[in-house]
């Protein structure tokens, strides 16, 4: 178990530094499964394994019955896979974690059946965690960072959040769809994609490479929030009627595309930053590896003199440790459900959910 | 600056830095829309210029029919500089709490009432909330800060308006919102005819996903304010 990096939770939490605790966690809202395992010890995180085999659709974007077979196929592995690496046995685990949403509904069905049936079997606490607050907690736990604005970015989500009153604050978000799913869609159709990352680097970015003018697309900020479908619709017309095979134009389309839908994100994260009054910046999901988004956020940032940090890709995308860790934050306040009663929340907000660590 | 004396920040926002000053002995804002290095330089210019050219326009327009608004002096189009009339009073936001109710309530009406005349000239605010509404000494209310304000006759940009006022209320005095948007609808209605279509939409773009949860509620609330 040496090599494993051990964390410092960046603010305090109810339990006797002697005790440690170990929670498995179940990530299966989307495209990706999960099996997390997480242990508090000496006042310390360590993330003992983090398993996630990943479901890449041959055409199109995720189906969400194909999506979910795959969870289905890969669950058992996975699983024996995390327990190996953390070289602990299943009766070991103090309480099971599993994302309950929100996600596509047959997939976290896969991650929901599996959890509710290993707590009733080993009779262990289930703790349910929400996707969302997952992702903002392993950025915190990563980067240090104890009371940031929280820009997190993926292919379903798009949202501006700040720690207030015990809950994540939705300030800005997107009124369409969100990020990743505008970049995925436009590359989809004009044709560049799947697959849609490669090497670490989404088509978009690769296109971009390509152009070199700047286009005006429509910029669509409203107060806080953000709509990109405008921006969609015309960056696919001009990219139809460029006409295929126009590598530069399509490379200029791309560079203009990014650049407004990017903009629009640093803007409003800006104006959070401001009226939140906190001291720093903190980037989570699968967007968060994204080297242009990370460059025009640090430079924000420093024109604030405000701390940035964004989320390694391990941890960025979705994955089974952070609902582990989550997990372990809600089990320390002795949250927990009733397997029967344990239901999947397609649509469940982050901001409907209690942080009692948030001040 | 020149002629403008004894400048001070006031406050400083996403795009621009706002400073108080003194132009002739009247008290001024001077609102300095900054250029942001995270912004592609082309963009950068472009985007200072049409903010600039739109607040102006848009508040002087809005002067000429009788609304509450700051009073551009002097636009800079080189600089990206607007100096208006300093409006002297407090946020909206700060007295939400300690106002009592009926004084509240004729805010509202009073701001609802202002934006229906806004909206009937074809203009939408597009970040209407609490911060950017100011309650002078004697209670008149002043809507300020139109960088994100614009032209359109499409009801999704009015409805807009009105869900972040709601917003931001309920955010702040969740006990409160309900009266408080009902007196902002009977001033809004007064002065826009399609009040009821607009107050629809807002409706409309509640249930797009993002407050599936407000599917369940959103036959209650639709009676409260429509009668």
């Amino acid at each position: 178990m040496s090599g494993k990096v051990k964390y410092r939770i960046p603010f305090t939490v109810p339990l006797r530094e002697d005790r440690s605790v170990l929670v498995l966690g179940f990530e299966s809202t989307s495209h990706t499964f999960g099996v997390g395992l997480v242990e508090f010890r000496e006042g310390a995180v360590t993330i003992l394994a983090n398993v996630n085999k990943r479901y890449t659709p041959s055409k199109g974007g995720i189906h969400p019955r194909e999506a979910s077979y795959t969870h289905l196929r890969n669950s058992k592995q996975a699983l024996e896979e995390a327990l190996d690496q953390a070289s602990v046995k299943l009766k070991e685990v103090d309480a099971v974690a599993v994302a309950l949403g929100p996600g596509l509904g047959p997939c976290i069905r896969v991650g929901a059946t599996l959890a509710r049936f290993i707590a009733s079997m080993l009779n262990k606490p289930l703790v349910p965690v929400n996707h969302a607050v997952a992702h903002v907690e392993i950025g915190k736990l990563v980067s240090g960072l104890a009371d940031p604005v929280v820009v997190y970015v993926s292919g379903g989500n798009t949202m501006v959040l700040a720690g207030k009153n015990r809950t994540y604050r939705v300030y800005g978000e997107t009124l369409d769809i969100p990020l990743g799913n505008l970049f995925d869609t436009f590359t989809r159709e004009v044709g560049i994609a799947p697959p849609y990352v490669v090497d670490g680097k989404h088509a978009i970015d690769v296109c971009s490479e390509w152009g070199q003018e700047f286009i005006p697309l429509p910029y669509v900020v409203k107060g806080n929030d953000l709509s990109f479908s405008g921006l969609l619709t015309a960056a696919l017309h001009l990219a139809k009627r460029a006409g295929r095979g126009d590598k530069r134009r399509l490379g200029d389309i791309c560079l203009s595309l990014r650049e407004t839908a990017f903009n629009m994100l640093v803007e409003v994260s800006e104006r959070v930053l401001l009226t939140t009054e906190k001291d720093s910046v903190l980037l989570v999901g699968g967007v968060a590896s994204n080297a242009e988004l990370n460059r025009k956020f640090e430079l924000m940032a420093s024109e604030h003199n405000a701390v940035y940090h964004s989320t390694p890709p391990e941890y960025s995308g979705d994955n089974g440790a952070m609902i582990a860790y989550t997990g372990l934050l809600h089990y320390l306040y002795g949250v927990s459900v009733d397997p029967v009663k344990a239901y999947v929340r397609q649509r469940w907000r982050v901001d409907e959910v209690e942080v009692p660590w948030v001040p | 600056m020149g002629p403008i004396e004894r400048l001070t920040r006031l406050a400083e926002g996403a795009e621009s830095i706002v400073l108080l000053g003194s132009l002739l002995g009247q008290d001024v804002v001077v609102k300095v829309r900054v250029s942001r290095s995270y912004r592609h330089p082309d963009y950068d210019r472009v985007f200072r210029f049409y903010r600039t050219k739109t607040e102006a326009r848009v508040m002087a327009e809005l002067l000429e029919k009788g609304l509450k608004v700051p009073q551009p002096i002097l636009v800079d189009m080189e600089n990206y500089v607007i100096v208006m009339t300093f409006v002297k009073g407090r946020r909206l936001l700060h007295v939400l709490n300690s106002y009592g109710v009926e004084d509240l309530e004729r805010i509202y009406r009073d701001v609802g009432r202002q934006v229906g005349v806004m909206h009937n000239s074809g203009i939408y605010h597009g970040d209407l909330t609490v911060s950017n509404v100011i309650v002078t000494e004697n209670g008149e209310a002043y809507i300020i800060d139109f960088g994100l304000s614009g032209y359109s006759n499409d009801v999704e940009e009015y409805a807009i308006d009105l869900h972040l006022f709601d917003r931001s209320t309920r955010n702040l005095v969740p006990d409160k919102a309900d009266r408080l948007f009902k007196s902002f609808i009977e001033g809004y209605s007064s002065t826009f005819p399609r009040h009821q279509e607009v107050v629809e939409r807002m409706f409309d773009i509640r249930r797009r996903g993002r407050y599936v949860e407000e599917r369940l509620r959103r036959k209650l609330r639709r009676e409260a304010y429509t009668q």
